[in-house]
């Protein structure tokens, strides 16, 4: 276990090497000159040149690339805010509780929500419950969150009057509508999720054991079935965490959240190109962060998966060849 | 040949045997309807629109739905009705051009990773550390470096979901690859280049459909959001995104700017889901429960 | 004749999928007195395992259905049974063994916990007691105790189904039902668990129904026989009624395709024909279409049962006036 994990964690490094040479490649080819636009009215060629060499714009490719990763690494540092003169680093801390909340939040209402319904309507497939939730799930899924958001807003904030239509700190009312307008979309595909894996499990044999042991229906539900259609959904919800923390760069604009999303988004409109690449970068890491936690958390829910990590499989005592599928340790 | 007879009237069968059992799913083939009036209706948009879609009008602005417009009209008095239908025409070929990128580029890269054992690694590792970024944040990048426009928007939105594609095309064709026929058909003397076009192809074929229809989908949501973050299609030009984005900043006098532009996009998003689920129920039986 | 433990009369189950019906059993009856042991032999959709179902109460509904007839275990009619008291029985007095082992476990836990869930559940007793039961049990069926904290896929085939084995008679059930033990496992490992259920049956004094296709499994484990066909019981006895002096064409059949190792024979006797889809049963005697006596009659009219002595049934005309045997 302890082997899989750290060469788990090292697989990390290079994944998130490559992520950054990436988004790095992808700002260093962006148009516009950086120094004439942060110049404005003052711009000379002059002038120009000055700060190309103050920033180091004016070295090659690989020698910018090589100076950032070696700041990030060494120091931690994504370089300097051409706006704020801040570091980019401090921008995005200082915006990462509000990013961080949001994201929780809308993720333990959409876990909440959606593996509650796909369990039910997995359980009562083809009854009336079952086509009512997977159709309001799908309209969930199909929904533009920032509609939904707009929506929500229209209704609640301008109509009836009842929720702020911005976060307000101290408020957490404010926090109601955005928590929505993110989760909605992942508790539609948790929902799916929860109740196809569900579905695949509840005509298992070991599923009618557990009847036929005379256990109450609600226990054979949890302990047998739903605990047995557990890792696809925790995967899902790994993958949509991810794309939880993109959505929470339309959340935060719509509602006006001072977070790593709002910074990105301004960044873009202001050319503020270290401040883009440190937040895409930010944000990166962590989903990567968050699907090494996933693997991990594998291990625990299916011993299979452990057994299989460890390398050693208990030799059955029987004199007969060990013939059941070896699960697939990979994360496909 | 009789081999290739055979197989080609299994595959024949396949489809026919598919398209049956999607006749009878009732709401897919609604789904598949709606699809196909609302691609007429990009396709004759200037005969299905009533009026010039940038024909402003200031005496009539912030009028609400009513005969004359039946989704209202503007700030500058611009028919609704008329824009979300232009607009059906930029989203529907941005969607479409964006999943045919991705399956392109993703299939290719997927094919050849297939293919070839000794880049497999190579190429997937890439696309580990492509999915490592949230497919959103990938567009903004992409465009944040491309600037914006629709066919920038188009190369962000599709470059940013190709790893999909590129992760089916692989493992259906390594499926195919080991299935007996095609050591069959090797073992004819069939060129290998035969072999990938006859067989391994039209096998791949079916999870690729399946995933680009959801795909077109998720294209026309990513590309709207690009839009309305102002990262992707500006206004004037009526792309629903951007009218979403200009009906947002008069979201407390004027309803309908927001609201119709959004109902096109989930409706259309929605049929794609469903015709997605229906062919992927069609196509692969043992799927369905 | 002795008291009775079950008895099941007349018993119809249906499953019903896609606007077809399949008759799966189609009134069967038998009876089982305590500690007795029955075998139910026939092939594969025969209606074994459906008739087993019945009598656990799980029968899986949709799309399954129990349409008519009654089992009555201890003298109560378990199909007017409520739900909460089908559980009390299931798993402590009546309790069902499956035909694959290998899925027929929870990956997810341990054994010990697969174990220690049914004596929890039907004993009032701390969980710690339970493991010690559970490990008890592992013991008894000759697997370690120690490898009660190990999860199914540690365990090979054999033991697996020792496990099961444990599972079903951790409560000392009356009844148990054990639906094809042995068909998924080697042979050699065949024989090891059927002498080990045939000790735990005596000691335990449990009733047994074996569900099996396998005749040498009934010759060594079974009291009685029924054998069954397209969801009837076709001809029942002692298993000496059903050895030495089976009337019914099936039966017949049954016992000619397995191979005498004292005649030296071409070709194995087969039996023509499939079995009938439930979803379209012939009319009359349901295996006329394969009877190599059948007459016009057969082909119309439902077979009477035939009595032959107390205790053996053959559901046939012809038995009756000289039996299949000698003609």
């Amino acid at each position: 276990m302890l082997k899989y994990l750290c060469k788990r964690i090292l697989w990390m490094i290079p994944i998130l090497l490559g992520a950054i040479v990436i988004v790095f490649s992808l700002i260093y080819i962006a148009p516009g000159n950086t120094s004439a636009i942060l110049l404005g009215d003052s711009a000379t060629p002059e002038t120009i040149a000055a700060l190309d060499a103050e920033l180091g714009l004016d070295q090659p490719f690989l020698v910018q690339l090589g100076r950032y990763l070696k700041n990030l690494v060494l120091h931690f540092d994504l370089g300097m805010s051409y706006r704020t003169r801040r570091p980019v680093m401090t921008e995005i801390l200082t915006r990462l509780p509000n990013t961080l909340k949001l994201s929780l939040l809308a993720i333990v209402l959409a876990t909440l929500i959606g593996v509650v319904t796909g369990i039910i309507s997995a359980v009562k497939q083809y009854k009336m419950a079952d086509t009512v939730a997977t159709g309001v799930a799908l309209i969930g899924v199909s929904m533009p969150p920032f509609w939904l958001g707009l929506l929500l807003i229209l209704a609640f904030a301008v109509g009836l009057g009842w929720l702020p239509s911005t976060v307000v700190k101290g408020n957490w009312k404010s926090w109601i509508m955005p928590t929505i307008t993110l989760g909605t979309a992942v508790a539609g595909i948790i929902m799916r999720m929860t109740r196809s894996s569900m579905l695949d499990v509840i005509r298992q044999d070991y599923v009618r054991t557990a009847r036929s042991k005379g256990q109450i229906e609600f226990k054979v539900i949890m302990r047998h079935e739903f605990r047995n259609a557990l890792i696809p959904i925790i995967t899902v919800i790994g993958v949509q965490f991810g794309s939880l923390m993109a959505g929470a760069v339309l959340c935060e604009n719509i509602f006006a959240i001072n977070g790593i999303g709002k910074l990105l988004v301004d960044s873009i409109n202001k050319k503020d190109y270290p401040c883009v690449m440190g937040a895409v970068i930010f944000i990166a890491a962590i989903c990567t962060v968050i699907n090494l936690l996933v693997d991990i958390l594998y291990s625990f829910i299916d011993p299979r998966i452990k057994s299989t990590y460890k390398g050693v499989k208990k030799k059955a005592d029987d004199d007969e060849s060990e013939d059941e599928d070896e699960e697939d340790a990979d994360e496909e | 040949m009789p081999m290739k007879n055979n197989t080609k009237e299994k595959k024949n069968g396949l489809w026919a045997e598919a398209w049956r059992r999607l006749r009878k799913n009732r709401m897919a083939m609604i789904a598949l309807v709606v699809l196909i009036l609302m691609v007429l209706c990009a396709v004759f948009a200037p005969l299905v629109a009533p009026y010039d879609y940038t024909a402003q009008d200031l005496e009539n602005k912030f009028v609400y739905p009513c005969l004359a417009h039946p989704f209202g009209t503007d700030n500058l008095g611009r028919d609704i009705f008329s824009r979300v239908i232009y607009g059906s025409r930029i989203s529907l070929q941005v969607g479409l051009i964006a999943v045919s990128i991705a399956v392109v580029v993703g299939g290719t890269l997927g094919a050849i990773a297939a293919f070839y054992p000794k880049l497999d690694n190579i190429i997937m590792r890439f696309m580990d550390i492509f999915m490592a970024i949230p497919s959103l944040l990938m567009a903004i990048a992409i465009t944040s470096a491309l600037g914006s426009g629709t066919r920038n928007l188009m190369i962000a939105v599709g470059l940013s979901s190709m790893p999909q594609y590129a992760r089916i095309m692989r493992a259906s064709v390594l499926t195919v690859k080991d299935q007996e026929f095609i050591e069959a058909a090797s073992s004819i003397g069939a060129s290998s280049f035969r072999t990938i076009v006859l067989h391994i192809l039209p096998n791949a074929f079916a999870p690729l459909l399946v995933q680009a229809t959801l795909g077109v989908g998720n294209a026309i949501m990513s590309a709207a959001t690009l839009s309305f973050l102002g990262l992707g299609i500006q206004p004037p030009t009526p792309e629903w995104g951007s009218l979403l984005s200009t009906g947002r900043n008069f979201i407390r006098q004027f309803w309908p700017m927001t609201i119709f532009p959004g109902l096109a996009i989930m409706l259309v998003v929605y049929a794609l889901n469903i015709l997605g689920d229906g062919l992927r129920d069609a196509l692969d039986p043992r799927l369905k429960n | 004749m002795s008291e009775i433990l079950l008895e099941v009369k007349d018993l119809v189950i249906h499953y019903f999928t896609d606007g077809e019906e399949a008759c799966a059993v189609n009134g069967l009856s038998f009876d089982l007195a305590p500690q007795e042991v029955i075998g139910f032999v026939g092939e594969t959709g025969a209606g074994k395992t459906t008739t087993a179902l019945g009598i656990m109460g799980l029968v899986p509904n949709p799309p399954g259905r129990v349409l008519n007839g009654e089992i009555i275990f201890q003298g109560k009619d378990l199909l007017k049974a409520s739900e909460a008291e089908m559980r009390k029985i299931r798993g402590e007095k009546i309790t069902m063994i499956f035909q694959d082992p290998m899925t027929s476990l929870n990956p997810v836990l341990t054994v010990g916990d697969q174990i220690a869930e049914v004596v929890l559940l039907h004993n009032k007793m701390s969980k710690k007691q339970a493991m010690a039961r559970a490990m008890e049990m592992l013991e008894m069926v000759g697997i370690p105790g120690a490898r009660c904290s190990e999860y199914p896929h540690q365990f090979s085939g054999g033991m697996k189904q020792r496990v099961v084995i444990a599972i079903a008679l951790a409560c000392n059930p009356e009844l148990l039902i054990a639906d094809e033990p042995t068909t998924a496992l080697d042979v050699t490992i065949q024989a090891q668990v059927l002498d080990l259920m045939r000790k735990l049956k005596e000691d335990l004094k449990t009733s047994l129904i074996m569900i099996t296709h396998d005749l040498g499994v009934v010759a060594e484990i079974c009291d009685k026989v029924a054998v069954i066909y397209a969801g009837e019981v076709v001809e029942s006895g002692t298993l000496k009624d059903i050895f030495t002096d089976h009337r019914h064409p099936y039966t017949e059949g049954l016992f000619a395709s397995i191979p005498d190792l004292d005649e030296d024979v071409d070709r194995l006797h087969v039996i023509k024909g499939l079995m009938p889809s439930p979803t379209d049963l012939p009319t009359g005697c349901k295996f006329h279409p394969r009877c190599p006596y059948a007459t016009e009659r057969c082909a119309s009219e439902r077979p009477k049962p035939v009595h032959l002595s107390d205790t053996h049934m053959v559901l046939c005309p012809r038995a009756g006036d000289g039996g299949a045997q000698k003609a």
